[in-house]
């Protein structure tokens, strides 16, 4: 606490004030004040600005120790009156603020390093994301064309050499093509699952009743010879990108129709359920139907849970479907039992939210 | 007139010989396999469209088959300079590539790519697919200055 006459001068001093410029009371009394902070003028403009205003309140100033250190405080001051009623000076109290100083210099630190980390972190993500373009670029482009020239030349021999060849060698040929075949459809699925993160999202207003419906028959169209019984409930609609849940309802509807070969008639039927934020969509079919105890491989790349004799598939499916859904922070899950079907339930908030940052593969 | 006529030409500038020999299989079953003249590189496309003789070249192409990732000068390259070019820039030019990437489709329409075709892995389709773009772009289709 500090008393300062209306000329500027210390009337006097409390024993933290003596403490904080390290000189003895008596010293202190009659000097100019302001000659003990670090910025004089600033210390005088504060002085002013409290006969002109009458107080002042978290003036931060500089105090200087007789020793040289500096010591940061906020001072409150008012201006008091003698017993005639008249301006005398001004009363100043300071409050020692040098921690809260020390812990603001940590914390820009802090902001700059971080600042300086997520800058590097995202040059990192973006090469890193280069580096995934051309790789994909590269998968497209340089592992197909030698697939097409192992389909092709294996059809070039039997169309040339087939007389040559008996029953197994021409058996053989056929299973070498059928497998450059299947790998070129596994490298196109893993091509669209990673083209996926990079799509752009086109957020609409999506009735699911209608993708759910016209998918359903379009696929239902491809199996003239097959009983199958589809129903959709009144579904709600959402926000989302179309073309993108159009891939998740012929995913998993393409599955039900696919695990459901055995039954006649296959029954598929769809529905939801409002929770919350966020409506449920099920598809639920009385197929083969999947062993919970891999549940947690359904929507792994490349994971089946089938032989390809029983069930052919890339196993890509629902891993797509899964990323499209997370796209749209929804969550997919599967329950079942062997032989007792399969019930595949996604969410899908109601209303829209931004897609995440960073979404990529 | 009708010498030149049955001289036409499909240009096929690819790098890959095998993609080349089923190309041409499949250009025979459209009876246009004497007709292609391959180019196994861009470079060697640039001399032959924009080199000596380029007139007389060029006068007998009616087709261009196209891959895109060609050593030296790549297909985009070669698109570029083909229509920056006042003599080869109404040249019907067909993309012919394993690249599915929306960006090279959308690259090869902007330079003015007259088609864009992916070639299908598995060999019926991808015979299916350039015999009949053969027989399109060879017999049906009308370019500037032909007489019928």
């Amino acid at each position: 606490m500090i008393n300062i006459r209306q000329d500027g001068t210390i009337q006097d001093v409390n024993e933290a004030m003596v403490m904080a410029t390290g000189m003895d009371r008596k010293q202190l009394i009659g000097q100019d004040f302001s000659s003990y902070f670090s910025d004089p003028e600033k210390a005088r403009m504060g002085y002013q600005k409290v006969f002109a205003d009458g107080f002042v309140k978290d003036y931060e100033l500089q105090m200087r120790h007789r020793s040289g250190s500096l010591l940061n405080v906020l001072f409150n001051a008012r201006i008091f009156h003698n017993e005639m009623g008249d301006v005398a000076g001004i009363i100043a109290v300071a409050r020692d603020i040098s921690e809260r100083k020390r812990l603001e210099r940590e914390l820009n630190n802090l902001n700059e390093s971080l600042e300086k980390r997520v800058t590097e972190r995202t040059a990192e993500l973006k090469a890193a994301n280069e580096e995934l373009e051309a790789f994909s670029y590269s998968v497209s482009h340089d592992l197909r064309a030698p697939l097409r020239a192992v389909d092709g030349f294996s059809r070039k021999v039997m169309l040339a050499y087939g007389d040559k060849l008996d029953q197994e060698g021409l058996r053989m040929l056929g299973v070498v093509r059928q497998n450059a075949v299947r790998m070129g459809k596994l490298i196109d699925d893993l091509l669209a699952f990673s083209r996926l993160g990079r799509r752009e999202m086109h957020f609409v207003a999506v009735s699911m009743q209608d993708l759910a419906e016209s998918s359903a028959t379009d696929l239902i169209e491809l199996e003239p010879e097959r009983q199958i019984n589809f129903s959709c409930e009144a579904i709600p609609p959402c926000q989302g990108d179309p073309a993108m849940l159009k891939e998740v309802w012929m995913n998993l509807l393409s599955n039900a129709i696919k695990f459901t070969r055995q039954k006649n008639p296959a029954e598929i039927h769809v529905g939801s359920r409002i929770e919350g934020e966020f409506a449920i969509y099920w598809i639920q079919d009385n197929g083969a139907g999947f062993d919970m105890a891999y549940a947690d491989k359904l929507f792994g790349v490349f994971q089946r849970l089938h032989s390809q004799e029983e069930f052919e598939g890339s196993g890509v499916g629902l891993a797509l479907s899964q990323r499209i859904i997370h796209r749209h922070h929804g969550r997919i899950w599967g329950e079942s039992q062997i032989g007792q079907g399969a019930t595949f339930s996604f969410t899908l908030p109601l209303q829209r939210l931004s897609p995440p940052p960073g979404d990529h593969p | 007139m009708t010498a030149i006529a049955t001289e036409t030409q499909v240009l096929l500038i690819e790098d890959n010989p095998a993609d080349a020999e089923l190309t041409m299989d499949a250009l025979r079953e459209s009876h246009l396999e004497n007709r292609v003249l391959w180019l196994k590189d861009g470079a060697q496309a640039i001399d032959h469209l924009f080199g000596e003789e380029a007139a007389t070249h060029i006068q007998r192409i009616k087709l261009i088959l196209l891959d895109l990732q060609l050593p030296r000068v790549n297909g985009l390259e070669v698109l570029r300079r083909i229509r920056n070019e006042t003599q080869t820039r109404r040249l019907p030019v067909v993309i012919l590539t394993s690249s599915q990437e929306e960006s090279d489709v959308i690259r090869a329409y902007d330079l003015g790519t007259n088609s864009y075709l992916v070639k299908p892995v598995d060999y019926d389709s991808f015979i299916t697919i350039v015999k009949e773009l053969g027989l399109y772009w060879m017999l049906l289709n009308k370019s500037p200055g032909e007489s019928k």
